[in-house]
């Protein structure tokens, strides 16, 4: 199952690409669209989920993960090591207003965290196609930064005179 | 918001609340993790600056009411905009102030990171590189 995640505001160039695709594939492809206001004709859709537990379901299901520049979809997806191709909104197209969103993604795929960046959408059925699903980068333990917090409001607790330095 | 639930083990013990976006994502996280949730302010209802704005004062009237309601010791913030009224007010009134700059800011603070770190007690970025940019900005790892 391929899952299409496009958060909360409009994204037009990938839903409608990705119906295009789904109806090429057998794959099954479930797409949540926001405000995309486009209705899928080959794929299953929903615009948004009540339930974080079913998002993090879906993630879990999916063999690739297709998504918009989006820092919570990334976190998301990552959680469960899944095959992650990202479609950057462009200012060309006037779907952003800045460009340089597209920072983490490069960054991500850098450290191999990313499979792949789309900037041109008609190479996407191409890569689905052909994308090698194994082997993704896990997902780090973010427990240095968990870490730091929870030492840190335990130290406010503590009488003055107590305090580390830090 | 997703970042922040990404480090909720940190506040594991604390009586917490959340003041976030009004948007169904957001709603939907809150319940999942059965945290008090305030939700304040539409992200599309941002169009201009006049707007961001009107919008904030506003907002920085909420957030007043709900500092005073609810006596937080502590607020700690991933951004965006409407962070900026509660962390200068909770400044203001003697709170300590953490700021998490988001994960998707690599070589360069956002506006609202830009604005908080100043008053912030506790700066964390999520990019050693951004870490060295900046005097008070601390690394200490990342939510992925």
């Amino acid at each position: 199952m391929i899952f299409v995640t496009v958060g909360t505001l409009p994204f037009l160039r990938l839903i409608k690409k990705m119906d295009e695709i789904a109806g090429n594939m057998d794959e099954e492809v479930i797409m949540q669209i926001g405000n995309t206001k486009y209705t899928p004709k080959n794929a299953k859709y929903f615009d948004f989920i009540e339930s974080y537990h079913e998002i993090q379901e879906l993630n879990r299901k999916a063999r690739i993960v297709v998504c918009h520049d989006g820092a919570g979809s990334f976190i998301t997806a990552l959680q469960y090591s899944k095959p992650l191709i990202v479609v950057p909104k462009l200012k060309k197209y006037g779907e952003c207003f800045y460009d340089n969103k597209v920072e983490l993604a490069i960054e991500l795929e850098k450290i191999k965290k990313i499979k792949k960046i789309i900037y041109d959408i008609d190479e996407l059925e191409n890569i689905l196609k052909n994308i090698d699903t194994d082997s993704v980068t896990k997902i780090n333990e973010h427990k240095g930064l968990i870490l730091a917090l929870t030492r840190y409001i335990a130290n406010l607790e503590k009488p003055l005179d107590n305090l580390e330095v830090l | 918001m997703t970042e922040m639930m990404q480090l909720k083990d940190a506040f594991e013990g604390h009586e917490i609340f959340l003041i976030t976006w009004n948007e169904k994502f957001t709603k939907a996280l809150g319940d999942t993790y059965h945290i008090k949730t305030y939700l304040i302010l539409e992200f599309k209802s941002i169009k201009s600056w006049f707007r961001l704005l009107s919008l904030m004062m506003l907002t920085a009237l909420k957030e007043f009411k709900i500092l005073i309601k609810e006596r937080p010791d502590v607020i700690i913030s991933t951004g965006s905009e409407i962070a900026i009224p509660i962390c200068y007010l909770g400044n203001f009134f003697g709170k300590r102030i953490i700021y998490i700059e988001s994960l998707a800011r690599v070589n360069e603070l956002s506006g609202t990171g830009k604005l908080i770190y100043p008053i912030a007690d506790l700066f964390l970025v999520q990019w050693e590189k951004l870490a060295k940019k900046y005097k008070k900005a601390r690394f200490e790892g990342a939510v992925i």
